[in-house]
């Protein structure tokens, strides 16, 4: 029966990916478009997230790092006239860069202390975005981002981004490019080892893991992707600002740790739809205005209470829960 | 002889309190060493600064001549001193067998791009990577249960696996935390052979920590005893068990259900 499910899950996700790119053809709302194009960046930090998850830790510098990765990127397009491509790439490789030298010494510790480490070292991102006013603006915030340099291809035409929907496609091919590597690299060796760090951290140094090397790896490629959504939503936004209750400040941070609990750490996709879920939700609910914050929290609660393992878990629990009732079907006289 | 492992002066302070005292032991290539003593005396603490897991507060290590003093658990892994902990620590989750092949780590030698990109050569290398943990599983006694989950082991069977995974790394040295703790009689003599036949059929020094004393005294070729961090003897068996210091200490105390 598995190999059934597998088969289904197995042919799916192509065509889930094709749906995807088939969307804008009947979805025409640009408020909708924006919506599903904050969704996948969101996808892409809640990814990240769970990488650096994967050795056990709970990173709450998101925040800090979309900030290197959002302020580098529009400053070098803007100051430097750099191609987009170059400075959103650039960005992801300053935030790897910043995560390897934090690292040594913050990825010695652990549990609490590190997650409270990397929440002070965002602030601190955050704070030096928002001091340094003559270079971010400060207060006023930094606008005019251009939109990403079109693609001139050669003999069909050029890929330019004006619109919602370029940003969606735009969006939605980094997204799956960003998922392609970090989840290429959980099926690894590499994944293996973290893993394998996550359950027995003194068991993997003993058979010769550098544990703290690994730490630092995944810690540097959750904070590379970190840097990427961060640029991507400069261009997608033109704006950027770095108040208390910005995107860059700890609700971020304490948002995607949410998407990540909500959808489920087990399993790959559950980040994932975890992100998903919880940006375009909420939306639906915005005509509720009061309302929306407690559907939202109650939505959190109860999933976090009834399913701890997350929306991911979902199909699996109906699984378990008809095979006991098949187990308990058969045996009547047993109370189950 | 040169000895493998030369402890010298090793020392370690937890605030003022002497857990082990400039200790002074020579642990000869291919023989069985017992380290006990009281609860407390500091055995596991020795275990753990020879395998990185602690840093010595003084006092060197050498081994096979190398200063190892400050070297982390990784480092001393690939210099070839491996160990088990003193309770089951595995990865529960994992099968048996990819329990030991997590141990093959150190000679896994798959670059990082081949790995990422999944190319032929390395499914190749981890078909080889996992009869090599088969082969290992075999010597240990636990080739049948190779697909089952560590967690659902009998504890005699979780030990066993311990020792395979430390296997994996081909340790010319090999610390053992109580290999034998909770185990029944049967289990207990099953181990005691695997121990013996490493040193006979495969060369492995021991250093073996252990409080059950018919195991001590059945295995070590040498004991030396530790009390409140400080040796008090050190000799074969016979002279151990004689020698009035130890017994004071010690020796008599304990009461094993075997």
């Amino acid at each position: 029966m598995s190999s059934k499910i597998s088969m289904i899950k197995h042919s799916s996700i192509p065509a889930f990916i094709i749906f995807l790119f088939l969307i804008p053809i009947f979805l025409k709302n640009t408020y909708w478009l924006h919506v599903l194009g904050i969704a996948g960046i969101n996808v892409i930090l809640v990814s990240s997230l769970h990488t650096i998850r994967s050795t056990g830790e709970i990173s709450m510098g998101t925040g800090g790092f979309m900030a290197i990765g959002a302020y580098t990127s529009a400053l070098l397009a803007m100051k430097l006239g750099l191609s987009f491509w170059l400075t959103m790439l650039l960005s992801g490789v300053l935030c790897a860069a910043v995560a390897v030298i934090l690292g040594y010494p913050l990825m010695r510790t652990k549990g609490i202390y590190f997650s409270i480490l990397t929440l002070v070292t965002a602030e601190v991102f955050r704070l030096i975005a928002w001091y340094y006013s003559s270079l971010t603006g400060g207060a006023v915030g930094l606008s005019g981002i251009p939109s990403p340099n079109s693609i001139p291809i050669p003999g069909i035409g050029t890929i330019i981004f004006e619109t919602k929907v370029d940003y969606y496609y735009l969006i939605l091919v980094i997204t799956l490019l960003s998922l392609l590597v970090l989840f290429r690299l959980q099926n690894s060796q590499v994944g293996f080892v973290w893993r394998n760090i996550r359950e027995m951290d003194h068991l993997a140094a003993s058979v010769g893991i550098n544990v703290l090397r690994y730490k630092i790896f995944a810690f540097a490629i959750g904070s590379f992707f970190t840097g990427i959504a961060g640029a991507l939503f400069a261009h997608f936004m033109h704006l950027l600002a770095a108040d208390t209750t910005g995107k860059f400040g700890m609700t971020t941070s304490i948002y995607i740790l949410i998407y990540m609990v909500f959808g489920g750490e087990g399993k790959y996709m559950g980040p994932v739809l975890g992100a998903f879920i919880l940006t375009v939700l909420p939306e639906t609910f915005r005509a509720m205005k009061e309302y929306q914050p407690i559907i939202f929290g109650a939505l959190v609660i109860l999933i976090v209470f009834f399913m701890p393992q997350g929306i991911i878990s979902f199909p699996d629990r109906i699984l378990s829960w008809r095979r006991r009732k098949e187990t308990s079907d058969r045996m009547p006289l047993q109370s189950s | 002889m040169k000895p493998i492992l030369q402890i010298i002066n090793l020392t370690k302070y937890f605030g003022g309190l002497g857990a082990v005292v400039n200790l002074n032991l020579d642990v000869y290539q291919g023989e069985i060493l017992g380290l006990i003593g009281p609860n407390g005396a500091g055995k596991t603490t020795v275990i753990n600064m020879i395998a990185g897991a602690l840093r010595p507060s003084g006092g060197k290590l050498l081994f096979r001549g190398e200063d190892v003093t400050h070297f982390p658990s990784h480092r001393i892994a690939e210099k070839g001193i491996g160990r088990i902990f003193q309770t089951n620590t595995l990865f529960q989750h994992l099968s048996v067998i990819t329990n030991v092949r997590a141990g093959l780590y150190l000679r896994g030698n798959i670059g990082f791009w081949g790995d990422f990109l999944s190319l032929p050569y390395v499914h190749k290398q981890e078909a080889l990577l996992y009869e090599e943990a088969f082969e290992i599983l075999k010597f240990v006694g636990l080739s049948e249960q190779k697909d089952q989950l560590a967690i659902n082991l009998p504890h005699g069977n979780q030990r066993a696996l311990c020792l395979a995974v430390a296997l994996a790394l081909k340790p010319p040295l090999l610390l053992l935390d109580e290999p034998v703790t909770g185990m029944n009689a049967e289990e207990v003599s099953t181990m005691l052979s695997l121990i013996r036949a490493l040193r006979d059929k495969k060369g492995i020094t021991s250093i073996m920590v252990e409080h059950n004393m018919r195991a001590v005294m059945g295995l070590c070729d040498r004991i030396a005893v530790l009390d409140y961090g400080k040796k008090i003897a050190e000799g074969s068996p016979v002279e151990v068990a004689g020698n009035p210091a130890v017994i004071e200490a010690y020796l008599g105390v304990e009461q094993d259900a075997d």
